[in-house]
């Protein structure tokens, strides 16, 4: 990004033309491209959303072939959520190592040096948008936990309710995840 | 991009100070330099204790630093107009 300011003075017999430019900062680096949290945030996106839409499926198909009884749909449940849990936690953990693993290696071979403080350091603005994304998360979660016990007042069965549970605990991490990206990139 | 009322010379004060880079400036500011990109794109209000440290940076005056335009603030333009239709009541 360059400007430019020309000042001139009239009163002393030469006239002074000071032309000043700035420059791009950090070996030319777009500050619109993506930052190292921006793509972070991304592969988690991605991540969500593809080991919820197959775990989703492979526990549909588990359901209905084992003939859970309703006293044995909450054990059911239980164990697919906190398998859910597992699963996805090494998953991000994962997509996250071969991220940075990308990412330095990028850098190595543009001859940039990688930012650790984007990594490794959390600083007002970073922990501020947290809190706004955690606060966005919680209100979708809340809302399914509301939907689902209403649902179970009215007669659901306990299979629905962890349905809705799943879906909106779904929902809600990948809003998290969306709302920290949109924040990063537009402001607040 | 979320509308700020409140302008900055940070990058014009970075290259008066020995063509400081966005990354010296978040080390002694004790921010990240995406930070720093934020605040110089006016994406991002900085809290009062970086801002002052910013301006301690570039040994300058707060308001030499960041310029609050009233003008573009959405909540000053309200209470003006609600005061001026109270009085004309």
């Amino acid at each position: 990004m360059y400007y430019l300011s020309i000042t001139y003075d009239f009163k002393s017999i030469t006239v002074d033309i000071e032309v000043n430019m700035t420059y791009q900062d950090t070996g030319f680096q777009q500050e619109n491209a993506l930052s190292y949290r921006e793509k972070s945030l991304i592969v988690a996106t991605i991540i969500s959303i593809v080991v919820y839409a197959i775990y989703g499926v492979v526990l549909f198909q588990r359901y209905q072939a084992g003939g859970y009884e309703a006293a044995d749909a909450f054990q059911f449940w239980g164990k697919a959520v906190l398998v859910l849990m597992g699963v996805l936690i090494a998953f991000q953990i994962i997509g996250q190592i071969l991220l940075a693993i990308a990412a330095n290696v990028a850098a190595a071979a543009t001859g940039q040096e990688f930012d650790e403080d984007e990594v490794s350091f959390d600083d007002e603005r970073d922990k501020l948008i947290d809190l706004k994304a955690t606060r966005n998360t919680f209100i979708v979660w809340g809302v399914g936990f509301m939907g689902a016990m209403v649902g179970l007042a009215f007669g659901m069965s306990p299979t629905t309710m962890f349905i809705i549970f799943i879906v909106f605990m779904m929902l809600a991490d990948i809003l998290g995840n969306v709302s920290k990206l949109v924040y990063y990139r537009r402001g607040f | 991009m979320a509308d700020f009322p409140i302008r900055n010379n940070i990058r014009k004060l970075r290259f008066y100070h020995d063509e400081m880079t966005q990354k010296e400036l978040a080390e002694r500011v004790g921010v990240t330099r995406q930070t720093i990109v934020a605040i110089e794109n006016a994406k991002y209000s900085p809290s009062l204790e970086v801002a002052f440290r910013i301006a301690l940076v570039f040994d300058a005056p707060l308001h030499e630093v960041f310029i609050y335009d009233a003008d573009a603030d959405p909540h000053w333009t309200n209470k003006k107009q609600n005061k001026r239709s109270k009085r004309s009541e």
